[in-house]
Order: C-alpha cells, then structure tokens, then sequence
C-alpha cells in the first residue's frame, strides 16, 4: 500500500495559493496539495524549493505554463530521468479529481490529470454563433 | 534590428519573458548566452522543452554569443539575447558589440550581499560594478520588468540599493 499521493502546484502569482485553497473549499480534502508562488524566487531556487517540497514518495507537480519560470522548475526537480511526473496548464478539474484519487500511483495520476483538465476545456457556442451557424429560414 | 531585447534575468526563459515581451515584440527567436547551460544537454533540453511552439531558441557560451552578434542582428524575425547575470552581459558589451545599445535589467532576485533597488532588482557591490562596465562599454542600462513600465536607470538603481 503506497501513501496517498502529494499534489505540488506551482505557479505564476496567487494562482497556486488560489487553486490549493479553492480545491479544499469544493472537495473538502485537506493536506493533499501544496501550493508554491514563482514570486521572488531566482530560476534554481524555485526548483530547490519544488525538489524539497516533493521528497518522498508518490508525488505529482503541477504547472500553470509548461513555458515559463514554474514548468522548468518542476521539470528540472523531476530530474533528467523525469523521475517525478509533471502536469502542465494545471486547473480546477484536474486538481479536483486528483484529490479524490490519492491511492493511484502518481503517473496513473498525472495521466487522469491531463485528461481531466483537457475535459474540462470547452468552448461553448454563444447564442449568437449558434443562430448564425444555422440556415435561415425560408 | 532584429535582435530586439537584450536582457539581463536571473529566471532566463519565463512568463514574462516569452508572454509579456515575446508577445509584444513578436519574439520568434531567444539567444541564451549562459557558459554553464551552453555545457549541459540537460540544462539545454530543460531550457528548450519550456519554449512555447514554433519558437527557436539557441544556447551559446557567452564568448559565443558575443562573437555572433553581428549575424544575430542580421537573423530573420525579432530576436532576444538573454543572459542570467549582468557579468555576461559585461563580457558581451566589452567586445563592443552592444555599443549605442539599450541593456534591459529584467530580474535579479533578492540574495545575501543583495539590496533592493525596485521590486524585481536587488544589487550587490560587484553587481553594480558590472552594470557599470556594461555602460562604459557604450550600452545604457535600464530595468523594466515588462514592456508597458516604466525604464528605470541604472543610477537610479545604484541610488536606490546604497
């Protein structure tokens, strides 16, 4: 039986804080994540602090832009043989299912994370796209 | 003018790199003069997998980088040479290629020997003595974080971290 798994999001400003907290207020689960802002923090110091954050076992990182100060961060912890897997463009959805399926392996995780936060990205058609889409009446 | 930033960051390639400049200046290229990441395939490949699509990016050691200046300049679409600390920038500028140039300080992180000197600009001694190397060499030095703030200039800087 592994640990739960471990969330780290790290990312642009508040959003990381913003995320973690919102996810606890929805689902209720707390401890599972652990949010890191790139705010003051030099290239490698950030990934130091990703890297300390993510000892132990079965831990997946989340990234808001996979280009950009966070996801090198997080690539660079998970290490040249991308040891720790790392989940870009991390949203609601992703997080959400994340934290009801902590007993998955973390790159059984991470794999239901890119599908749930893609799922979760839509472009809905507005009234006036849909009128204008469909044929005009005789 | 096809190298279109020249910029001192600590993070090198990040958000306000490849969003805030990339997207107002119409960046298709990044030059990154770094000795350490020039030596490293890792380091390289961690650098490149964070470029958005359909952007190049080259990793010269700074020697490198100095000497291509020239041709950088004569490169197809819009071009940033970026450097992690203002002492590559100096070994650049004192090859006298960035001379009449606008040397932009984008980041240099708060660390011990460090004073601040704007939100995202904190110096040393030695920081400062680079910087000013990088003016006698002929380029003028000023931070600004993203493209729409304030340039803010490098005396002004040293007044503020003293």
């Amino acid at each position: 039986m592994t640990d739960p798994a471990r969330g780290i999001v790290v990312a642009h400003g508040r959003v990381a804080e913003a995320l973690v907290e919102t996810v606890e207020r929805i689902a209720g689960v707390r401890g599972a994540l652990t949010a890191l802002s790139n705010d003051d923090a030099a290239a490698e110091s950030l990934a130091d602090r990703v890297a300390d954050l993510a000892r132990g076992a079965n831990v997946v990182l989340f990234a808001d832009l996979a280009s950009g100060s966070c996801g090198v961060a997080c690539r660079r912890a998970s290490g040249p043989a991308a040891e720790i897997p790392v989940v870009t463009g991390v949203n609601l959805p992703m997080l959400l299912d994340f934290v009801f399926h902590r007993d998955l392996p973390a790159a059984e995780l991470a794999r239901r994370a890119a599908e749930k936060g893609t799922a979760g990205i839509e472009a809905l058609r507005s009234l006036e796209a849909s009128d204008a889409a469909r044929p005009a009446a005789d | 003018m096809p190298l279109v930033l020249l910029r001192i960051d600590d993070r090198l390639l990040h958000g306000q790199v490849l969003v805030g400049w990339g997207g107002a200046l119409d960046v298709s290229w990044y030059v990154i003069a770094d000795d350490e990441i020039a030596a490293s395939e890792w380091e390289r490949d961690l650098y490149a997998a964070g470029l958005p699509a359909g952007v190049e990016g080259a990793f010269l050691t700074v020697d490198e980088a100095a000497r291509a200046i020239e041709s950088l300049e004569a490169r197809e679409g819009a071009g940033v040479l970026l450097t992690r600390a203002p002492g590559a920038m100096r070994r650049i500028a004192e090859t006298g290629a960035l001379r009449g140039r606008d040397v932009n300080l984008g980041g240099l992180h708060a660390a011990p020997g460090r004073r601040r000197a704007a939100d995202y600009v904190y110096l040393s001694g030695p920081d400062i003595e680079e910087l000013e190397a990088i003016e006698r060499a002929g380029a003028s030095v000023t931070a600004r974080d993203l493209p729409g703030a304030r340039r803010v200039p490098l005396a002004e800087l040293v007044r503020a971290a003293r």
